[in-house]
């Protein structure tokens, strides 16, 4: 069994997929304006077309790269190259002007890989735990579980607990699109005969994440072009030097690398927070806290960890509950639902070759993204230059077959302009798209478990307080819903005192 | 210029009651206490409680804080750039189709690229590198139906 996983995971194909989508995610990673998600929604069509593993694979082994990548602009441009860079992009910007470039970004790859191995770790351990619990589950737990997923993605995605909301009721009413669970009847097809199956969710991705994308992109091409710093440092003397450094924070990578998992795991916050919140703490205990955003390695080197940690935290709950802790976590059950694969617990019991590979693959993921990052960051200044003009049609242009190669229908290309569209307009006014995504993922586990329920128990609501479980999910849903009302009275009372700089 | 948090309350109210009212006339079997409208009410009731919400916000908010970013001199090309973008998904929609996968696509390319003032040899060259690229990964690869409209007769 081990030895069958091991075969695959280790085979020439999957290893060459691997490869390909770390050389992949370490470019989209690296451009500025270009995100892990999108990264992932791009590359959706081509996993269409694989088997399962070979392309959990390459949506596993693309984000874990992506994420570091962030930090290659970030380092030499001061932009962050993902949002979950964003936290040190200070240090690691201030290292760089002061001619130790290479020596962060090394921190940064070799703490990356610290992380993404603990998150996996942690994956491993603790996903068949829970999945032992999760597998006694009726329809109200899953009903309650769903919920709770959806308030904590309001809870921690940033942004006013109105706005927050009004995300979900988006995604919510997104999910309703098609014919209904209970008696089949078509909900907001406007007669269209592809719409009857519901919005198809690759589309809706790959336009949320890459057309929105393309349409900010093209805003700001007559932007100066920023400076890119030079890296002149040897290579040797940097990676040494950064080795030094990561081993003098080793309290520092452990816990942002844990704390990172389990950030990661809560739905709604992905590696941005993960990264926020550990570079927080990490100051509060370090040694050194003046030099937090003036250039400090440990700073680097925690979030860094809690980044790539936070990844395989999200895998968590997508695996085990079906519920998705990020946005890269969500089409990625999108893509296991297409194959005919249900996340849930039964998956361990089911497919445990599919669990194990995913386990192999994101090891595997973290040991070949070092040799591939220090080929990126000595590549880095020609991979800053490649033009956004350039980039931007292209883009558009795989974002459009990719979506009609998914249903091979036009409709898709319409569903990527519209929601497109709606992404772009929602992060205008500052709506969190997490919740969004959220909806629209869980929108119809929700509605399919509130309905059999009902019909169990004879329509009576009382009945999702019954047994033992749900009756606690449901209180813990009850009670974060009580304190979302409190913050959202609050917030409308005092409207100046808004939430700024949630990037 | 008008705070856009009143502008984005007033639509997502607006969607959450047509929404909502759109539901009323789903039909809920006899029997059932809960019907294909439930769900889309509640979403949309939602709407409408987080649209007057942020609605509400933004009057209190008064004037946008990015007031003096409009005050400064505006370029139309973000805005060029940007309708162009969403003309040319329109166009290759509505033409893949018909002229097929090659006639949509490379004038998509073309257009976007010399726009945004790439030279126009380098603009000819990537868009046909592009389609071409584009053909052989989904078309000869991954065996995706690509429709080939006009160039039927040429298809291989």
């Amino acid at each position: 069994m081990l030895i069958d996983v091991l075969l695959t995971v280790l085979s020439p194909s999957n290893l060459a997929i691997i490869i390909a989508a770390t050389f992949y995610g370490c470019f989209v990673g690296a451009v500025p304006g270009l995100t892990a998600t999108m990264a992932v929604a791009l590359l959706v069509p081509f996993t269409f077309f694989l088997d399962p593993i070979p392309a959990i694979s390459a949506i596993v082994a693309t984000t874990t790269t992506a994420i570091f990548a962030g930090d290659i602009s970030g380092t030499l441009l001061r932009i962050p190259g993902t949002p979950a860079s964003a936290a040190y992009v200070d240090d690691a910007h201030i290292l760089s002007q002061s001619g130790k470039a290479r020596t962060s970004l090394f921190v940064s790859l070799i703490t990356a890989a610290v992380g993404g191995v603990v998150g996996v770790i942690i994956l491993m351990l603790l996903a068949p735990q829970l999945a032992r619990v999760a597998i006694s589950f009726s329809s109200f737990e899953t009903f309650w579980l769903a919920c709770l997923g959806l308030t904590c993605a309001i809870f921690v995605g940033g942004g006013t607990v109105p706005k927050s909301f009004a995300s979900l009721c988006i995604g919510l009413a997104i999910a309703c699109v098609g014919i209904d669970v209970a008696v089949g009847h078509p909900r907001y097809t406007f007669g269209s005969f592809d719409l009857l199956d519901g919005i198809s969710f690759i589309p809706a991705m790959i336009g949320i994440f890459a057309f929105s994308e393309v349409l900010r992109n093209v805003q700001i091409l007559d932007k100066p072009k920023e400076t890119i710093i030079h890296a002149t440092e040897k290579v040797g003397a940097a990676f040494v030097g950064a080795l030094k450094a990561v081993f003098s924070y080793p309290v520092t990578v452990a816990r942002s690398s844990v704390l990172g998992t389990f950030v990661g795991a809560l739905p709604g916050a992905g590696a941005d927070i993960a990264a926020w919140i550990s570079y927080a703490l990490a100051r509060r205990f370090s040694k050194n806290p003046e030099k937090f955003g003036k250039g400090s390695l440990e700073g680097v080197a925690a979030g860094g960890s809690a980044n790539n940690a936070a990844i395989g935290g999200a895998w968590t709950p997508a695996l085990v509950f079906g519920i998705p802790g990020d946005s890269v976590t969500a089409i990625a059950i999108g893509v296991l639902l297409l194959k005919g694969l249900t996340p849930g617990p039964r998956i361990f019991i089911d497919q445990p070759e599919l669990t194990s590979a995913l386990f192999g693959s994101f090891l595997i993921a973290n040991i070949i993204m070092v040799p591939v990052g220090i080929l990126a960051i000595l590549a880095s200044t020609f991979i800053l230059k490649v033009p956004r003009a350039v980039m931007a049609p292209v883009i558009l242009l795989f974002s459009m077959v990719g979506a009609f190669a998914i249903s091979g229908t036009v409709t898709a290309i319409w569903i990527v302009l519209a929601l497109g569209l709606l992404g772009y307009y929602m992060e205008k006014v500052a709506i969190p798209l997490a919740p969004a995504i959220l909806g629209i993922v869980l929108g119809k586990i929700i509605e399919d478990n509130f309905m059999v329920s009902m019909i169990k128990a004879q329509g009576d609501l009382t009945a999702f307080f019954d047994r033992q479980y749900s009756m606690v999910l449901g209180f813990i849903t009850l009670a974060l819903w009580g304190l979302l009302i409190l913050r959202a009275i609050r917030e409308v009372a005092r409207p100046t005192s808004q939430v700024k700089g949630d990037i | 210029m008008i705070n856009k948090d009143i502008v984005a309350g007033a639509l997502l109210a607006g969607a959450g009651a047509w929404i909502a009212w759109e539901a009323q006339s789903f039909p809920t079997l006899g029997g059932m206490t809960y019907g294909p409208g439930l769900f889309p009410t509640v979403a949309g009731c939602g709407l409408v409680l987080c649209g007057v919400l942020i609605f509400i916000t933004g009057v209190l908010q008064g004037r946008p804080d990015d007031v003096v970013a409009a005050e400064e001199p505006r370029s139309p090309w973000p805005l060029i750039n940007a309708l162009s973008v969403i003309g040319c998904v329109i166009f290759f929609a509505l033409a893949l189709d018909p002229l097929g996968f090659h006639i949509a696509a490379f004038p998509v390319l073309l257009f976007l690229l010399i726009l945004f003032r790439i030279k126009w040899w380098k603009s000819l060259l990537l868009a046909v590198g592009v389609t071409a690229l584009v053909h052989l990964i989904f078309y000869s690869f991954l065996h995706v139906p690509l429709p080939w409209g006009l160039l039927e007769p040429y298809a291989w």
